[in-house]
């Protein structure tokens, strides 16, 4: 109980908790029911790019274009519908283009390899540029009601449908992490891709399939980004990759793969959009807001960084005392 | 695998191929492809480069109205020989081609070819691009040249003696005054036509309402001079009109950019955080905040408490085309900026400046506001610009087309 307690997910807790009490303190309608709705539907896009994104730093690797990979997804899935395709046959094809995306990935990145981080930033441009070609740089309107749902109905007239989907995810890929061999295979490939293989996994397999992953699932968080703006913008997610990382990071995942846990994704992205959302609510000055949003990340670091520290200082006392 | 990497490349190179012929709908107009230049790839334009000198100075009909640089101008332009007219501009981006296809657009009617050069986004190059223009004797240039060159360029286009004017941005010396004619947008005057608007129509929807009820959100990005620009007059006119309503400036510089999701963010927050405040406002410097915002309301079932009305039309179209008759919404108006309107005075202006029937210092100047910020020595264009509605707008596209492409062409 001691351990859990002090494990980092309870401590991101607390901060969260911190983070929640002090806007609330400085606003009351920070936990009004729309300001909840507003923070659920934020989490939504981050998070299920930060799924896909979690599953693949614990695997090793890192997808740069994930956000540019959902735009365009997003933009096809549109582009479809717009043909008269059914909106679930046209997001089943958009997912294929997802994970044929992430595909293309692991081929340069395991089959000619590039490097993860420079290969996923030139494909994040060939993603951007395409979407523009295909668009001319409009947005294409999404006049489907039955899918502007997706994006906007609340279940219970509470909970965004988005939000019910990030949970789904985080339900499914939390029992395949840390209930299944192939949860324990991406976290051996991320730690140590030698004795990934002499245990008889290969990395580049798993790699291929979390890469798969990561671009479906981009897919599906632009797709309901659309859903809800009825719309879909070709510069859309701009910025959907950096979040997902940054939640990821935020929540324990390592950063150089082998470690972390979905439950702590979501408790980071909790903080992460709370957060955000406390400092628009109390008005924070703009550039402030962004001073504040890189310094979270610091501060969460640093906890991390000291965390660690003790619980290694920790140790080699204990070993030091049993030598004696 | 050297036959997957060359398979790969043959691919990709495709793809790119493809991606550089695509041409496609901007706007309200067709276009007929893009010819962008670097120095490396002009040099072939040199063959296919006009000749030296002027043209022949084309006749004018003596009881002719003398609207010299006008797109109306009565002078006949098939009395000369093409006139070949390069655009240079920083970059080549999607807005960029809009405007060179609406350029394309008038080349039949006024006899002349465009020709686009990027600066790739490097002063170098786009200054290098000045003297390569010149030197393939091209008769006239169009610049869009931002601040930090201007004045080098200045000194640059002078040299060559190539007639030019300025286009989307102002060409400014060193003590901020202009240096040339200028197409240009008064940004100041757009985000005023938005909150006018407003203020002039809501009683429509609402009736009389007390004013300690209402709420403005200016959604802006104060990273972009010429965005931060359009939000001032809102902020200005609703603190004097309504001094017990209540101003929330939504800065998108920290929420993710220029982007319908970084509104929706901002607004739905600054919404949730104040639920004393009945009705909404909300004006925006581009046109996703609009799209961005009516979602909110949509989201929180305050359609008919909030008017958004915002600069740009092209993202809020798009919405109203998607919506049915029955359909509600908070998007009410936005004020649009047809690409046609910039590219008719461009072109009209600089052919009267190789003509020889304006010198930069005549041209337009009977259109020069008085109060100009950057000096009245030059001529300046303001781009017309209009508030449209839901209803309105298809024929305001309609009457934008038949007025500056079906009427007054060239007949032999």
């Amino acid at each position: 109980m001691k351990r859990l307690l002090r494990s980092k997910t309870v401590m991101l807790v607390y901060v969260s908790a911190v983070v929640v009490a002090v806007f609330f303190i400085m606003n009351h309608n920070y936990l009004s029911g729309d300001n909840i709705r507003g923070i659920m539907n934020n989490m939504s896009l981050s998070g299920t790019l930060g799924v896909g994104m979690a599953f693949l730093l614990m695997g090793g690797g890192i997808d740069l274009a994930a956000g540019a990979e959902g735009c365009f997804g997003a933009v096809l899935v549109a582009l479809l519908m717009k043909t008269g395709m059914p909106w679930p046959v046209a997001m089943l094809l958009g997912l294929m283009y997802g994970a044929a995306a992430g595909a293309l990935n692991a081929f340069l990145i395991n089959g000619l390899n590039f490097m993860g981080f420079i290969a996923t930033i030139a494909m994040s441009s060939v993603y951007n540029g395409f979407a523009l070609v295909l668009t001319n740089n409009q947005n294409v309107a999404i006049s489907n009601q039955a899918f502007w749902r997706v994006g906007s109905y609340a279940l219970f007239g509470v909970f965004p449908m988005a939000f019910v989907i990030l949970i789904g995810l985080i339900a499914v890929y939390g029992f395949i992490l840390a209930k299944t061999r192939f949860g324990r295979c991406i976290l051996l490939c991320g730690g140590n891709r030698m004795a990934a293989r002499l245990a008889g996994v290969s990395p580049k397999k798993v790699t291929t399939i979390l890469y798969m992953n990561c671009g479906a699932l981009a897919t599906l968080a632009g797709s309901v980004l659309a859903a809800r703006m009825h719309n879909a913008s070709p510069t859309a997610v701009a910025t959907g990759a950096l979040d997902a990382i940054t939640a990821a990071v935020l929540g324990g995942v390592s950063f150089m793969g082998g470690g972390g846990s979905i439950g702590g994704l979501l408790i980071g992205l909790i903080l992460l959009n709370t957060f955000n959302n406390g400092l628009i609510v109390v008005q924070l000055p703009s550039y402030w807001q962004i001073v504040s949003q890189g310094a979270l990340l610091i501060i969460a670091l640093c906890v991390d960084f000291f965390n660690e520290r003790a619980k290694a200082l920790a140790l080699k006392s204990s070993s030091a005392k049993r030598a004696v | 695998m050297k036959k997957i990497i060359s398979l790969l490349l043959v691919v990709l190179m495709a793809a790119g191929l493809l991606a550089c012929g695509g041409g496609g709908q901007n706007g309200n107009i067709e276009t007929s492809g893009t010819e962008t230049q670097t120095p490396d790839a002009s040099a072939s334009e040199t063959a296919a480069a006009p000749p030296d000198g002027g043209a022949d100075t084309p006749a004018v009909s003596a009881d002719a109205p003398q609207n010299v640089g006008y797109i109306d101008d009565p002078v006949d332009h098939f009395a000369r020989d093409t006139y070949q007219i390069a655009y240079l501009s920083p970059a080549f981006m999607f807005l960029q081609q809009s405007w060179f296809a609406a350029m394309q657009a008038f080349e039949e009617r006024l006899n002349f070819k465009v020709t686009s050069f990027t600066g790739e986004n490097n002063s170098d190059t786009y200054l290098t691009n000045i003297e390569l223009i010149a030197s393939q004797g091209y008769d006239g240039i169009i610049m869009d040249c931002e601040q930090p060159v201007a004045v080098r360029a200045y000194e640059i286009i002078e040299e060559t003696g190539v007639p030019y004017i300025a286009f989307v941005q102002s060409l400014l010396d060193e003590n901020g005054k202009t240096v040339c004619p200028q197409v240009v947008l008064d940004q100041y005057d757009t985000g005023k036509k938005t909150i006018d608007w407003l203020i002039a129509n809501y009683k429509s929807y609402w009736g009389e309402i007390d004013a300690s009820t209402l709420g403005l959100i200016d959604c802006t990005v104060t990273t972009s001079p010429d965005l931060a620009l359009r939000a001032v007059a809102p902020e200005e006119i609703f603190k004097a009109t309504f001094p017990e309503g209540h101003y929330f400036m939504a800065d998108m510089a920290a929420a993710g950019g220029v982007t319908a999701d970084a509104a929706y963010t901002q607004v739905m927050a600054t919404v949730s955080a104040h639920p004393e405040i009945e009705h909404w406002w909300v004006t925006g410097s581009t046109e996703f905040f609009g799209s961005g915002s009516a979602r909110v309301f949509d989201d929180l079932g305050k359609v008919d408490d909030a008017l958004v009305c915002v600069v740009g039309a092209g993202a809020n179209i798009v919405d109203w085309d998607s919506m049915t008759p029955d359909t509600k919404s908070s998007l009410v108006a936005c004020l649009a900026i047809s690409d046609l309107l910039y590219a008719a005075p461009a072109v009209s202006g600089v052919i009267a400046l190789i003509d020889g029937r304006a010198t930069k210092e005549t041209l337009w100047r009977d259109k020069t506001p008085a109060d100009w910020q950057f000096g009245t020595d030059y001529g300046v264009w303001l781009v017309e610009n209009d508030i449209i509605t839901r209803d309105t707008y298809k024929t305001y596209f309609e009457e934008i087309n038949a007025k500056y492409l079906l009427s007054g062409g060239h007949t032999d």
